[in-house]
Parts: structure tokens; sequence; C-alpha cells
């Protein structure tokens, strides 16, 4: 967790002001708002599924759809001309104690002028049922001229039975509210969902107050931009669909019955479901379903086969089923609610601030993690607020919560960590990369202390140096010893080691700290093998001594100069080893710690040495290449006669060994303690070197 | 083409037109109610501007006009129908205003979008001959049907750009409305009960 200033604080607080203002802006938030209940309703009926059911809805369409066009006595005519079997239909729904006939077309036109009283029965028909209030006609105001019902039509059904069919369209082109009350002169009329809802409910509609509408006891609150926010329910609807085409067989043959039980005392709505016309793209536009899946049960006729895809499901839905979806939020008393613009301009706010200071504060993969996890926990309460029929700003919350975050964390990158990465950067020179984000990231600055840890420490030095600085320009030396420590550093990095210090030719590598390869002792020994095979391209032979044990790790010094160091035997006996070398003709040399920590090197066993300044002998071991069994066998009994003290026979033995340096340097060693043996010998070897 | 002889036939087009359009008479009023005693007319019908009613002595009738948000009742004697109102001779009249559609105001989020399908008539014309001939771009068939529904279909293949009845169909009934389709398009056409089975050219032209 980083500290904030007071600068990085204040540019949170602006960040937060700016996206909050920005996301309430009118035209901005009602986009946001838009797209966000759009994908609230498709997560809410991913979990929930419908909330509604066709057999017990109380809105339905009667529609005017493919197979009305396809059928006798209607296929090839204008709608226009359908007047005759419209007004059968509307004596029908009367009989049938329909509770309400909407109409969701317009049939501005007449052909009465050529032919006299073609449309007679319809106006009679529309006369019946508006002088008893249970029709209501459309009308269209979009342009200076509206689109209104044929005059002899209004004047059959009433003037007040007319009722307009205008939708609020958002930014976005989606349809997600319908006017409640419009402005008129001398008075603001009802919209056509609302007039069908307070004539099914008895109730006149009065305005309650700023845009909000009260319907008998209940009182509806407008959307912030006005009129009805629609809960679309997912996949079919509950809104059941009967075929014109079948209805008006059946009303032909009578069919009483069929006629009461699937009109009695419901909304019916008389509106266009086509494939092509009318239909609109609304919030339920990720969650709707194959048109057909809201047939009712048929009177009469059978589904023409054919006419509907069953795998296609289309983001529009046909108008008239937007009206009856907002006329049963209306009676059912579920519409949906915003919270107040102070609310909703609190919440952004709120959560701009927060992702603001998580960027800020944490690192930008925590951050993300963190803003990502809070958004997810806020969409789930969201959809539980929607089923309580409350729409939270959800997607405004998201945007205001990833840009905040992502500015936070663009300028804590830009001004606060450039500092931080320039004094990283140079540091990294002195110390390894760990080290130096722990500093950083460290509340406090750097004390002195340390701790023990197990760690592997790699000591290299260059065969020979001082006879090749001798014979080297000085200049060409310094370019020669750069290159070749670069050449070391990297391959150390490449291991997880990290160098704590150049000493002349040496350096002194540890493995496993500050943090580390937990397999550091293998780490170190692949290490030092590849150290040792790059050294001939570089003109330089290197010795390496690797030893694994416990050591004092940390700041250590004085109070106002320290160093990240290793101290400990440790790191001694990795450098008696490195000596060792120059005495067996080998370039590694591992300890007996670092063997038992290691399992997938090859190794040969090579002698039991006590190095100066320390008591107890070591067995030291070197990797090899190629693992010949029977040279190596041969050597481990040469080696087990020599520490038994039978040194002519290990002499021989060694001797035997052929082209193999290091048997011949430890034939010798036989060979002349056999001339002069030792007056006590426990099997180690002292070595008198450093 | 001499100049004349252009007014000519812009002259004979324009009668024509007149002789084949419906708006030479324009509905004027509804019948919302009438007795019963009264003759020709019948509840919820159209009547025309210049219409006469006899509605005798004790016949009675009440009008609603379409352009002007009057209601008449007009008890006995003789009305003639105007177009925002009656001149009634020996009977007598009252008028009454009825409520007008409210000019509706919606604001411009309200007014870009309606869920609603507005179906219109399709073109009409009257003509006074049974015998029509029909004007086709191309050749194809053309379907003339009764608009009741009640006569079989006539169909008629135009192998050029003109379908004389005459020729090749059966007369169209007098006082009948037909939907003729040609290529997807429909006319409605009204044959007047006064046509006659032979007219001049012009008089016969219906045109896709």
């Amino acid at each position: 967790m980083k500290t904030v200033g007071w600068r990085s604080l204040l540019f949170a607080l602006a960040i937060a002001a700016a996206i909050a203002g920005v996301l309430s802006l009118p035209r901005v938030g009602n986009v946001a708002d838009g797209i966000g209940l759009d994908i609230l309703v498709a997560l809410r009926y991913a979990l929930f599924g419908s909330h509604y059911r066709t057999n017990d809805a109380q809105v339905v369409i009667v529609a005017i759809d493919e197979e009305s066009y396809r059928r006798d006595p209607l296929a090839d005519r204008p709608i226009a001309l359908w007047t005759p079997e419209i007004g059968h239909l509307v004596d029908a729904l009367v009989d049938a104690g329909a509770a309400v006939i909407g109409f969701d077309v317009v049939l501005p036109t007449t052909i009465d002028r050529l032919a006299p009283g073609y449309d007679r029965e319809f106006l009679r028909a529309i006369h019946r049922a508006g002088a008893t209030g249970r029709l209501v006609l459309g009308e269209i105001h979009q342009q200076e001229k509206p689109l209104l019902p044929y005059r002899g039509q209004v004047i059959a059904a009433g003037s007040s039975n007319v009722r307009p069919l205008n939708l609020n369209e958002d930014l976005d082109g989606v349809i997600r509210r319908v006017p409640l009350f419009l402005k008129a002169d001398p008075e603001q009329v009802p919209g056509f969902a609302l007039e069908l809802a307070a004539r099914f409910l008895g109730t006149p509609p009065k305005a309650a107050g700023g845009r909000d509408v009260r319907l008998g006891d209940r009182t509806i609150y407008a959307a912030a931009e006005g009129g009805l926010l629609i809960n679309f329910d997912g996949g079919p609807g509950g809104i059941p669909r009967y075929s014109f085409a079948d209805i008006v067989q059946c009303v032909h043959a009578g069919k009483l019955d069929y006629l009461q039980k699937a009109f009695s005392g419901k909304i019916v709505i008389l509106g266009a479901v086509l494939d092509v016309e009318d239909r609109k793209l609304t919030t339920k536009r990720f969650v709707t379903a194959p048109d057909g899946t809201n047939e009712a049960p048929r009177c009469l006729l059978v589904p023409l086969p054919g006419l509907n895809r069953s795998d296609l499901t289309r983001s529009v839905i046909p108008g008239a089923e937007i009206h009856a979806s907002a006329v049963r939020d209306l009676i059912t008393g579920r519409a949906l609610s915003q919270v107040t613009p102070l609310d909703r301009f609190m919440m952004v706010l709120l959560a701009t601030a927060l992702a603001a200071f998580a960027g800020l504060i944490l690192s930008a993969s925590a951050a993300a993690l963190l803003v990502i996890v809070a958004l997810t926990a806020f969409a789930v309460l969201s959809v539980v607020a929607l089923q309580k029929l409350v729409v939270l700003p959800t997607l405004p919350v998201a945007i205001a919560a990833l840009v905040s975050c992502g500015l936070a964390i663009a300028w804590r990158s830009a001004i606060v960590d450039r500092k931080r990465r320039a004094l990283a950067h140079a540091f990294r020179l002195y110390l390894p990369s760990p080290a130096i984000d722990r500093l950083l990231s460290a509340p406090r600055g750097p004390e002195l202390g340390g701790e023990l840890r197990d760690v592997t420490v790699l000591f290299s030095d260059i065969a020979n140096f001082t006879t090749i600085a001798e014979r080297q320009d000085a200049a060409a030396l310094v370019t020669a010893l750069n290159l070749y420590f670069d050449h070391m550093a990297e391959i150390i990095e490449r291991e997880g080691g990290f160098i704590d210090k150049f000493i002349g030719d040496a350096i002194v590598a540890v493995f496993g700290a500050p943090v580390g390869p937990s397999d550091h002792a293998a780490a170190a020994v692949r290490a030092a093998r590849a150290m040792a095979a790059n050294t001939p391209q570089l003109s330089f032979s290197t010795r390496i001594g690797v030893n694994s044990g416990r050591v004092l790790i940390g700041n250590i010094g004085a109070k106002r100069r320290f160093n990240y160091t290793v101290i400990g035997d440790t790191v001694n006996l990795a450098s008696r080893l490195e000596g060792a070398n120059k005495l067996y003709g080998t370039n590694i040399l591992l300890s007996g710690d670092t063997r038992a920590a290691i399992s997938d090197i090859v190794v040969r066993e090579i002698d039991c040495v006590r190095v100066v300044g320390r008591a107890d002998p070591v067995v030291i071991f070197t990797p090899i290449d190629t693992h010949d069994q029977t040279s190596e066998a041969q050597y481990a009994a040469a080696l087990n006669l020599y520490r038994n003290g039978d040194f002519k026979a290990a002499a021989d033995k060694f001797t035997a060994l052929k082209g193999d340096a290091v048997a011949a340097v430890m034939a010798i060693r036989a060979s002349s303690l056999a001339e002069t043996p030792p007056a006590s010998w426990d099997g180690a070897t002292p070595l008198s070197v450093k | 083409m001499t100049f004349h002889f252009r007014i000519f036939l812009a002259v004979i087009f324009l009668a024509g037109l007149c002789i084949n359009a419906a708006w030479c008479e324009e509905l004027a009023a509804l019948v919302e109610e009438i007795s019963s005693d009264v003759q020709g007319v019948l509840p919820y019908d159209y009547v025309s501007a210049g219409r006469e009613i006899d509605l005798g002595t004790k016949g009675r009738i009440t009008l609603g006009y379409l352009t002007a948000c009057v209601e008449e009742t007009v008890q006995g004697g003789r009305l003639t129908v105007g177009n925002k109102g009656s001149v009634v001779a020996g009977g007598h009249l009252s008028r009454q205003a009825v409520p007008c559609p409210a000019p509706i105001r919606p604001s411009a989020a309200e007014s870009s979008q309606s869920g609603a399908m507005v179906f219109r008539a399709p073109p009409v014309v009257s003509i006074n001959v049974t015998y029509p001939i029909i004007t086709v771009p191309t050749p194809g068939r053309v379907v003339i049907k009764s608009i009741t529904g009640h006569e079989e279909p006539i169909y008629l293949e135009s192998d050029g750009h003109v379908v004389d009845l005459a020729n090749k169909g059966p007369p169209l009934r007098l006082n009948t409305t037909y939907l003729i389709e040609y290529a997807g398009r429909q006319l409605v056409v009204r044959v007047t009960a006064k046509a006659t089975e032979s007219a001049p050219v012009f008089a016969r032209l219906i045109r896709f």
C-alpha cells in the first residue's frame, strides 16, 4: 500500500467531481442509465427468469400478424379495408366482456367516399364500445400535422376516447419509457397506456406533483426525463398474442365461450405484430424471445406452418408489446422507479472517489481487481434492487469507478511513480530488485537490521587474474572486466540470484534472498556452470565456490551508512571452496550442504577437506557433464582407499584413471602421503589456501 | 405539337381527372343518429356536402361534422348538408359545439417514436364505365377483386402495357367497389351507379 500525498488527494477529488458531473449531464446520463438498465434487465432474466406467465395475464394483444395477411378473407387486402372485420371484432370483444379495447393501429382514411356504407358497421361497433368507456383509439403526434383516426371514427367513438400512442425515445434510439401525460391545450392528456390502465382500474389519472401521476391509491413515479419507465420482462414476456385471423374466424363461428375465456375482464390491445413494420429496440433487447412464443391457444385455425423461426431471436419487439407492457406495469403497480438525481449523483461521486483512492494507494493490479470485485457486488445489488422495482445507476457507477481508477493509476504512474522509478533504476545498480521493491513499498525508510535466512552463496574469482593484469593494458583490462561482469551478472540474475558485491575480480552472489527461488542451491549451481562455461569466450577462466547454509542478511553497517549484504560462515566457506579449485584443477566446487540440496545435477565427490579457519571437515563436490559409471565408481573406490589411509592403493587407482585431471591431482597427493604418511589421518585433506 | 393542341390535351386530362377522382365529392358529416322513417340514409353513413335529406314531418337526424367541431340535430323539414353545417328548410335545427381534438404538443423525446401502425386506404378512383382500360408499366398479372369479397376475382394477363376489359374480361358491376392489384400495388376503384358500357378512352383509363 502506498502513501498518498496532498497533490494526489486533490487530484482524486477533482476527477471524482469531474466524472460525477459529466455523468450527471442529461444527455450522457440518459444514455448511460438506459444501457445500464438494459444490462440489468438481461442479468435479472438470467438470474430469476420471467416474472409473468401468460395464463394469468390481464393484458392481451390481438395481433394483426403475418398470418392475418395470408389468410382468407383478408389475404392481400389493405388493412384499411379490414374495417368490417375489425368492427365485428370490437362487437365480439364487448360481448365477451373485455374491460377495455385499445387500438394500437390508426386508420386515418376511409373509402366510404367511394363505397358508401363500407365503414358503417365498424363505426357502429366503435360507437357502442366508446359509449361505455371501453374503447380507446390511438393517435400519433409527431410532426406538425398529427396522424389521427379518420374524423368519423372520432365522432363515433367519442373524442374523449382517443389517446396518443407516442413513446419516449432515449438518445441512443432505444424505447424505455412511455409518456404518462402529454402536454396539450388547455390541459395535459393521458397517454395511451395510462388511459387504458385508468379505464381498467376505473379511476381517472391525476397529476401528483412534478411528473408523477396518481392512479387510484397508487402513485406512479415518473422517470427523471419524464414518462413511465417500463419494467420489461425477459423472454416471452407474459403478454399473450391472439392472431387476428383466428379471432375473426372465431367471431364468425360464434365461439362465445372461447372469446369470453380469452378476453373477459381483460385489456385487449389491437396491434400489428409483423415481421418488419413497427418493431422497436427496447430495454428488452438482450432478452427477447423468438416470435410466436407468446401465441395463445387457438380458437379455430391451426397456425400456418413455417411462419416463425424458432432459432431466430430478434432484438426488436412490436410496438403493441411496448404499450401492453406499460399498461401491465400500471395496473399491477410494478413500474420501475429511479433513485433521485441527488442520490444518483452521490452514488457516482462516491464510486469515483473510492476507485480513485484505490488506484492511488494500491498497485495497479490490486486496484483493478478491487474495483472489479466491488462493481460485481454492486451489479448484484442492482439486480436485487431491480427486483424491488428500483433502478440503481449501475452503468454510470461502473463507468465512473473504472475511469477514475484508470486515471488515478495513470496519474500515479506519470507523476508520483516517476520519482520512484528513477530511484529504483538508480539503486538497481547497487541492490537486488526485490530489495529495492521492498524498500520503495515500505511505509518507512530503511533501518539497520537483518534476518537469518537459508541461502546459497556463490563466490567466483578469475583464475590467474594478477598475472593477466600485469600483462594487459589497464584500459583494455577494465573493458574486458566490465564485459565479464556484465555476462556474469546477467547469468546470476537470470537464475534469481543477486550480486552482493564485487571484490576486485571476485563476485559474491546470493541465491534465495531477499526473496528468491526456493531451489536456491540448484539455481546457484546452474548459474555456476553457466558462468564457468561462458568465461573462455571472455578470455578468462573462472573459479567458483558454492555453499548453502544460514546467513545473516539485511542492512548491516553504521547508522549513517550501511549495506544490504550477507555475512556468516556460509559466505566464508564459499570463498574457501573457490580457492580450493586451484588445488584440485576444478572450476566449480560445491559443499556437502549444497550437494544435499540438489537432486537433478550430476556431481562427483572430490574429497573431504579441512579449510583454513574451520575445524570441521567439508566434503566437496564438483558438477560433471557426463556420467561414466565405471570411471566414477573407480574414482569413488580410490577416494575410499585414500580416506582409509591406504594411500599407495589409492594412488594406483587414481593413476589408473587416465585423462582425469582431478584424479591426477589426487594420485600425486596420495603418492606423496604414501611416501610420508601423516602422523594422524582422519580422511580430511587440510587446505592451506584461503 | 402546337401550343394550342397541348392546351387542349391538358384540359382533356384535367377533365378526366375530375371525372375519375374521388375528391370531387368530399365527405362532410357522419350520421350519428337517424329516425327509422327517414329513407336513404342509415346511422353511421357519411354524407357529402350538397346532399339533401328529406326528414318529412317527424324525421330526426343527428350529424357530426368532419371539419368542424359541431353536432347538429334536425327535426323535420329538408336539410342540405354543408361543409361545416346544414341549411334546413321547414324543420328545426339545433346546433351545439362538441369537443375538438386537443392540440397536443409532445416534447421532442416524445415525438420521435410511436409504437403503432398507420394503415391508410390505398389510392382510390371512381369510374363511370364498366369496361375500364388498365395501363401497366410492364406485362404482368392484374387481379380485380370486389372489396366485399362476395364475388370471384377476375384474373387478367397483360401482354403489353394495356388491359382492356372490353376485350379480355367481364364487365364490372355497377355501384361496386373493387380492389385492383398489379405487381404488389393496389388501387381501389369504385364503379358508379351511373356507369355505362362505353365511354371516351381517357375516361376509361386506370393507370398504375
